[in-house]
């Protein structure tokens, strides 16, 4: 990738622009399930899945600043590798309490429609059927409630929690007018959050 | 680290499934021991799955393009390692030295067989002369004079003293019952001293005594001594003679026909 290009990317995605990454997408797209197929006797669908975790990686990476223009190709298919091969030395994962990114993603893509007949890898069905269904009305709830909060409150949020961006920085990024005023915003949105989300648990008849 | 920090870096990680075993038991208690954490994780989650649905349902439309797409990148092609540049240098000088060094042979070979092909008739003769100029060997036991003559002057032919042998031949008188082989180690002694014409005067009046002894030898060295006079007509005749007969030197005078044509 030119050098123009890679930073164009970058620049890109921190400004919420998503165009470029489907470029790299294309791009590397043959190539990287092409091996996951050829070389790892994967699935169609399962080697689709893995490079688009692969690339989520990439994207999160890119955005850290841990990578640079260096055979990004390359780069891109070690992530996928890594993900294949932990599925594959996959174990029962015990003692953790909380919602899973992997089930709750299978969860919600079936939910979506994402995994069609065509597009719908055995292992996936298995974790949604192993899944709880207590589980799969917290994940329903909290994605019911995150589409009813206001668009600064999901940014925020996800600022915060998904890519852990501190208080005092989020000033400067987000335009607030101090750290205390930051805190106590992101208190209120996940007040709200939370309180959707019981609002659609009790809607179902279940106690939160 | 403060707690802050940890509780985030747990996080981060439990949403890249990298908790390491000791990780995953501590983020195991702290979500046990707190509430708001443990919400926190449940809200990262659900977000990171979405936002995980929303690319690949991009992406999934995409699919259909991007197994068409052929990259404009330039293809990777295996170059060879410097190394095995290096090694592939090398191996073409050594190739190169091989196939030298046996057109070399090749030339040295037909240079020699164009050279022995085209050696003079007369040094053709000398070196027949020296392969085959070895007589029976005489007894030890002491014999009469002219015999112990013949056994001494070949002694001195053997040490290369041809003059020397020759002056000692003089003592066999024509009329002993040796004289023939006397003439034929003149004749000898005369073809190493190039005489050739003596040589050849030795060898046929040792041919026409009746007392021919080594008469396969004298035949054989006249037709190599007509040879180095330069005389092949006769050497030729006297060759297909000995081949004819299948004399003791046949087999060497049919292969000097063959180098005469």
């Amino acid at each position: 990738m030119k050098q123009q290009d890679f930073d164009h990317l970058v620049h890109a995605l921190k400004t919420g622009d998503e165009t470029p990454l489907d470029k790299v997408f294309t791009t590397n797209y043959r190539y990287c399930v092409g091996t996951l197929i050829s070389k790892y006797q994967c699935q169609e669908a399962d080697a689709q899945d893995i490079y688009m975790d692969a690339l989520i990686q990439f994207r999160a990476q890119l955005l850290k600043g841990k990578v640079d223009n260096q055979n990004v190709k390359g780069y891109i298919f070690r992530i996928a590798y890594n993900i294949w091969l932990k599925k594959q030395q996959k174990e029962e994962r015990e003692g953790v309490s909380s919602l899973d990114v992997y089930e709750t993603e299978s969860y919600l893509a079936q939910q979506d429609g994402l995994y069609d007949e065509e597009f719908n890898p055995l292992i996936r069905q298995e974790t949604i059927q192993e899944m709880r269904s207590e589980k799969q009305d917290q994940i329903e709830a909290l994605n019911w409630a995150m589409n009813k909060i206001s668009p600064n409150c999901k940014k925020l949020l996800e600022a915060r929690l998904l890519h852990g961006i501190k208080p005092a920085q989020l000033v400067k990024q987000l335009d607030y007018k101090s750290t205390r005023v930051v805190i106590n915003t992101i208190s209120r949105c996940k007040a709200r959050l939370i309180e959707l989300s019981k609002q659609f648990l009790s809607n179902l008849n279940i106690a939160p | 680290m403060n707690r802050e920090d940890k509780k985030s870096m747990l996080m981060n990680k439990h949403l890249q499934g990298e908790l390491t075993l000791t990780e995953q038991e501590e983020f195991s208690t702290l979500l046990a021991e707190d509430a708001d954490f443990a919400t926190d994780v449940d809200i990262a989650v659900v977000m990171k799955a979405r936002q995980k649905v929303e690319h690949k349902k991009r992406w999934k439309q995409l699919i259909p393009e991007a197994k068409k797409n052929v990259s404009n990148e330039p293809k990777i092609v295996a170059m060879p390692s410097p190394r095995a540049k290096k090694r592939s240098k090398v191996f073409s000088i050594y190739r190169i030295a091989a196939v030298l060094l046996v057109f070399f042979t090749a030339f040295i070979l037909l240079f020699w067989a164009s050279q022995q092909s085209a050696i003079a008739p007369d040094q053709l003769a000398y070196t027949q002369f020296e392969q085959t100029d070895k007589l029976p060997q005489y007894s030890n036991q002491m014999g009469d004079n002219a015999e112990d003559v013949l056994k001494e002057s070949y002694a001195l032919y053997e040490h290369k003293k041809y003059t020397e042998a020759l002056a000692m031949l003089q003592d066999v008188s024509a009329t002993d019952e040796k004289y023939a082989e006397a003439l034929v180690q003149k004749g000898m002694n005369q073809f190493q001293l190039k005489n050739t014409a003596q040589a050849i005067a030795s060898f046929e009046a040792a041919l026409k005594l009746p007392q021919a002894a080594n008469q396969d030898k004298a035949q054989w060295f006249l037709a190599l001594s007509y040879l180095a006079d330069n005389q092949s007509t006769k050497a030729i005749s006297i060759l297909k003679e000995i081949v004819e007969n299948e004399d003791t030197h046949w087999g060497k005078a049919k292969d000097l026909l063959e180098n005469l044509k």
